[in-house]
């Protein structure tokens, strides 16, 4: 049989009510709470009993300190003397239960104990203020990216977690914070008529959201893992290792200062350091590697790219195999393909030797088809802006591509051989520096139109 | 916490202080209050402990000694002053009472 037991338990800072409910309940099981750890509470199995229990809070009481200071122990003392005794601490709050019958609460005076459950939370209220800004900053990010191009913000799959993850703990934490002042309020009202009033939480709603986000990040790492490129999925697995490799390593500097009895300043200090020092470690190895790997494209042999020089026209003589390029970015909702074939020396280009460089925008969502299409039709659209030169997308005959609209770019009155090409799912962007025969363009509806 | 705050005490501020009119012990004041109201009034550990930082700091009473983590304290003139005013607001409000229900 098991004698300890660890769970995880999410209930808001200051919800003091709901916490001794819970814990009243666990002690009728025959659990009793014994550590606050860092990830975890853990419980040990005693006599089913009927224990009182009491969550306060000392504001003097930090994260940070190597035990409980001194003023913390007379605090301790007092309680003892009532028939108190503490279950757990976790920085300012202090966990205690109580076997006597109807035994003296620990808090009398309901305006005293507001007081200092307001002074205990300002340091979760900064933390809290502080991630709230992040999270707000990211969609804000996001958003204007989807705006200014919505291809690349779409693409990546990165990007659409932070799209789920960011507005449901934007949520969660504005409604924390919300209600805490809401709770406050009323409190000091209740207090002022000498009243009590319990908190209120919702520890299983709050449960719900980190499940959504955990299964979030779980479903967007196993599919970024079986649908991307070895390397980018490589990447992404090792960032988020990383992400998570640097909170267990700051927890356990933290633990570590305080097991050598560090002051809880230079704890602060140090950890707070770590925290900013950490993830900057990881950027700058994250770019390295990503570097040493040769950037977020690779080169590849004519034969995996979807469209070759060689499909099109002769390129006996030229040198392209160590040009060739290609770069792939796949979500859920868009798989965005970028390929460049160019001669290799200079000479060959000086010959005449052809180039080619395509995109394909491959749509999985419908209804973001059209905004795909208009953002490549008039991101370079100077007619609207006045702007010189004069640069738009001219439809043309879609017939020869196999394509539903076709769109030739103009620049002063003059066509180039820059097309748009609209298929059923996918959008091409084609860049060519010679003028293709209605032969050529059938391939290239064949190649790349996904028929 | 502002001194504003003490325009007005509790039920347990007034008899905390009313403890403290003799020098002792936090902890003992614990006891002392049910005592000297009949059990009517109790001071729960953890508000005790507060209301005593705050009247230090407020200098309504001040420590006289410190025993290792034990510390005993006395009312100060201005808690003292404190204290009858809240008397005296009491007593106003009895003699109101009486008034009112024409009792002598």
């Amino acid at each position: 049989m098991k004698e300890t037991r660890r769970r995880f338990e999410w209930f808001s800072f200051y919800d003091h009510t709901g916490l001794e409910a819970h814990l009243k309940y666990m002690a009728g099981r025959g659990w009793l709470l014994e550590k606050i750890g860092n990830f975890t509470w853990h419980y040990r199995r005693v006599e089913p009993q009927k224990l009182a229990f009491s969550v306060c809070y000392f504001p003097k009481a930090s994260q940070f300190d190597p035990g409980p200071s001194e003023e913390q122990e007379t605090f301790y003392d007092f309680c003892a003397h009532t028939g108190w005794t503490l279950a757990a601490a976790s920085a300012q709050m202090q966990i205690f239960y109580n076997q006597r019958p109807n035994p003296v609460p620990i808090d009398t005076d309901p305006a005293v104990e507001v007081d200092a459950i307001h002074r205990s939370a300002k340091n979760w209220l900064i933390s809290q203020i502080l991630l709230l800004a992040v999270g707000v900053l990211n969609l804000v990010q996001f958003l204007l990216r989807l705006f200014h191009d919505p291809i690349a913000a779409l693409s990546n799959p990165l990007h659409q977690f932070a799209l789920v993850c960011w507005p449901i703990l934007i949520l969660l934490i504005g409604t924390d914070c919300a209600t805490y002042f809401c709770w406050r309020r009323r409190a000091l009202k209740a207090a002022a008529q000498g009243e009590f009033l319990a908190t209120r939480s919702h520890p299983l709603l709050q449960k719900l959201a980190l499940a959504v986000v955990l299964m979030g990040l779980a479903w967007c790492l196993s599919w970024c893992l079986s649908n991307l490129q070895v390397g980018m999925a490589a990447l992404m697995a090792v960032t988020t290792a990383c992400m998570f490799g640097i909170v267990f390593l700051v927890v356990q500097l933290r633990e570590l200062l305080k097991r050598y009895k560090a002051s809880a300043g230079a704890n602060r200090a140090v950890t707070l350091g770590a925290c900013a020092a950490l993830p900057l470690v990881m950027v700058v190895l994250i770019t390295a590697l990503v570097f040493s790997a040769g950037g977020g494209g690779g080169q590849r042999g004519a034969n995996e790219l979807p469209l070759a020089l060689d499909d099109l026209t002769d390129v006996e003589g030229y040198d392209y195999a160590s040009s060739d390029y290609l770069e792939r970015m796949e979500s859920p909702l868009l798989a965005y393909t970028e390929v460049h074939q160019s001669p290799w020396r200079l000479e060959n280009m000086a010959n005449g030797a052809p180039s080619l460089w395509y995109t394909v925008v491959e749509v999985k969502l419908p209804p973001i088809y059209e905004m795909c299409k208009n953002h490549l039709l008039y991101e370079n659209d100077t007619r609207e802006t006045g702007f010189l030169p004069v640069k738009y997308y001219a439809p043309i005959d879609p017939a020869p591509w196999g394509a539903a609209e076709a769109y030739q770019f103009v620049m002063d009155d003059e066509t180039l051989d820059l097309y748009l090409l609209c298929y059923e799912d996918r959008i091409v962007k084609l860049d060519l520096d010679w003028e293709l025969t209605p032969a050529q363009m059938a391939v290239v509806g064949e190649k790349l139109g996904g028929a | 916490m502002p001194r504003a705050k003490f325009q007005t005490l509790t039920e347990q501020m007034f008899y905390i202080l009313l403890c403290l009119r003799e020098e002792c012990y936090g902890m003992d004041i614990l006891d002392k209050v049910p005592a000297i109201t009949g059990g009517r009034v109790s001071v729960g550990s953890g508000t005790l402990y507060n209301l005593l930082e705050q009247f230090c700091t407020a200098g309504m009473i001040r420590e006289t000694k410190v025993e290792g983590r034990r510390r005993r304290y006395l009312l100060t003139d201005y808690g003292r002053r404190t204290l009858d005013k809240e008397y005296g607001r009491i007593q106003a409000q009895a003699e109101d009472y009486r008034r009112a229900f024409g009792k002598e």
